[in-house]
Formats: structure tokens, sequence, C-alpha cells
């Protein structure tokens, strides 16, 4: 059973209310959608051009890596899911560690992250570096290009979808979370499209080439 | 505070879901790994929709949402197929 939610203005019914802040969060999801589509557009046209270039960048992709991260965040998607259910039906202690896992999940996805763009430096991964290990070869420039700059912006959005969770548990322990279940339901569409554009890139970044 | 039932729906469904997400990638992993397979792009494209599919209406539950909010979250892949659709035309038919 639902609290009776904290109603703002120009709101007088918790369903008109609810059914705004979800259309003007889709509203900014489907602008994300665009966004992130651009790039994808951009990927498909490059890899069009030189497939086997595309195939020779990316086996050196880190597999290992990329999947662990793959398993963390679609994780992090249910524990997030499991909080905002919870917190609509008042069990508050489950929403408590469903915040808590999540914010743990997401962080390990970026400390993941980190080792691998360390290794990817090490293995001259970077194409602005000197010593690029596929200097001159088109495809494969484009593919880490690619690379370098879709798991960067990914990272960011993640970094504020971390940043909106770790809000919900601030919610949570002055005793608000209850009420504002709505706050919730939001921050955990925008993570979950995070999740999605993550399970897209998993196979166009880690499959190719194997 | 939810009775044993609740508890029991808000704990196993975003499991099951997860459950499936799993599956699904590690189907598209083992195609993806093994070797001499035809259209390997193709298939991990096509598991990546399913499990678009299965976050979009298992954990967005925008097949419960109104049709306003469906409306909008279509939209933004209308736009998109648009781009898609006709550069791609374009590229080849030359």
């Amino acid at each position: 059973m639902s609290a009776a939610p904290i109603l703002v203005e120009p709101f007088e019914e918790p369903e008109r209310q609810r059914e705004a802040m979800v259309f003007g969060l889709w509203l900014f999801l489907a602008t994300e959608i665009l966004f992130f589509g651009g790039f994808f557009f951009l990927y498909a046209v490059a890899r069009m051009q030189d497939p086997d270039g595309f195939a020779r960048g990316g086996a050196h992709a880190n597999l290992l890596l990329g999947t662990i991260n793959t398993i963390l965040l679609m994780t992090s998607s249910a524990t997030l899911t499991i909080a905002e259910r919870a917190a609509r039906d008042g069990w508050m202690r489950a929403a408590r560690w469903g915040i808590i896992f999540t914010l743990m999940l997401g962080t390990a996805f970026l400390v993941v992250k980190g080792f691998e763009y360390r290794e990817d430096l090490a293995e001259h991964l970077f194409p602005a570096a000197p010593d690029f290990s596929f200097a001159g070869e088109t495809g494969a420039t484009r593919f880490w290009s690619f690379y370098w700059f879709i798991t960067l912006v990914h990272a960011i959005h993640l970094t504020i979808g971390l940043g909106c969770v770790a809000r919900l548990l601030w919610l949570e322990r002055q005793g608000t979370l209850a009420r504002r279940w709505m706050v919730a339901e939001v921050t955990t569409l925008y993570w979950h499209l995070v999740d999605i554009v993550w399970l897209l890139l998993w196979p166009l970044l880690y499959l190719v080439g194997r | 505070m939810p009775d044993d039932a609740d508890r029991r729906r808000i704990l196993l469904a975003p499991c099951g879901i997860w459950a499936a997400l799993v599956l699904l990638g590690g189907i598209s992993l083992a195609y993806a790994l093994a070797p001499g397979l035809p259209f390997k792009l193709v298939a991990s494209l096509a598991i990546v929709i399913a499990q678009g599919g299965l976050v979009l209406i298992g954990f967005m539950r925008l097949g419960k949402s109104s049709a306003l909010v469906r409306t909008t979250a279509l939209a933004g892949v209308v736009w998109l197929s648009f781009l898609f659709l006709m550069t791609f035309a374009d590229l080849w038919t030359r």
C-alpha cells in the first residue's frame, strides 16, 4: 500500500502528479534516445564502410571486463527496481538495501571501466596517442575513436545516475522516501535507459571481431 | 508495510527479469564466440532488442503506462529510425 505522496504545486491529485513526472522523464529519455542514436548511426555508417577494420580493432577490446560490467549493470537495474517498488509499498528496509546495492554496483562498474581504460592505454589503443597500435588503419581507428567517446559519454550518464540514486538514499535517511516514491520511479527510469544503452554497446564494442 | 505475498512479488519479479537478461546475454556471447557461425551481428542485435524489450516492459513498465507516455517513448525511436532509413536507403542504392 503506497503512502500518501507529497504533492507539489500545481498538482492537487497524486495521479496527475505522477503522470506529469513520468511523462516529463520520458520526454527527456526520448531526447536521450536521439542523442545516443546519433552516435550509433555514426558507428553503423563507419562499420559499413570498413567492416574488416572494425573487426580488427574490436578484437582488442577487453571482453572479460566488458562482460563483467554488463552483468553489473543488469544486476543494478534489478536492485533499483526492487528498491523503487519497495519504497512505493512502504517496505523501507528493502528500499534502503536496494539503493545501497545499486550504488555499489554502479560504482563497481566505473572502477572496472577505469581498470579497462588503464589496460587499453597500456596496449596503445588510444587513437590520439603517437604510438597508437592501429595508426594508418581507418576502420580500426574509427572503432577506437567511437569506443573512447561513447564509453566516456556513457560513464558520465552513469555518474549522473549515481548522484540521483544517492539522492534517493538521502531521502530515505530523511524519512521522506515512502511519500516521495515518484522520485524513485523517475530515477529508476533514467537508470534503466543508461542500462539499455550499455546492453547495446556490449555487442557493438566487445563482440565485434570475435 | 506489504504482506508476504507482496514482498515476494517485489523481490521475485525483478529477479526473474534479471535472470532472463543474463541468459540472453549468455546466448549472445556463446554465439559470438562460436567459430564459423553466420549473421553474428544480426543475431547479437536481435538479442539486444529482446533484452531492451524486457527492460522496457518488465523494469520500466512501459506496457502499463498511459498512451501519452508510450507515444512519447515511441517518438524517439520513430524519429531515429527515419535517420537510419533515409541514410541507408541512400548508401545502399548508390
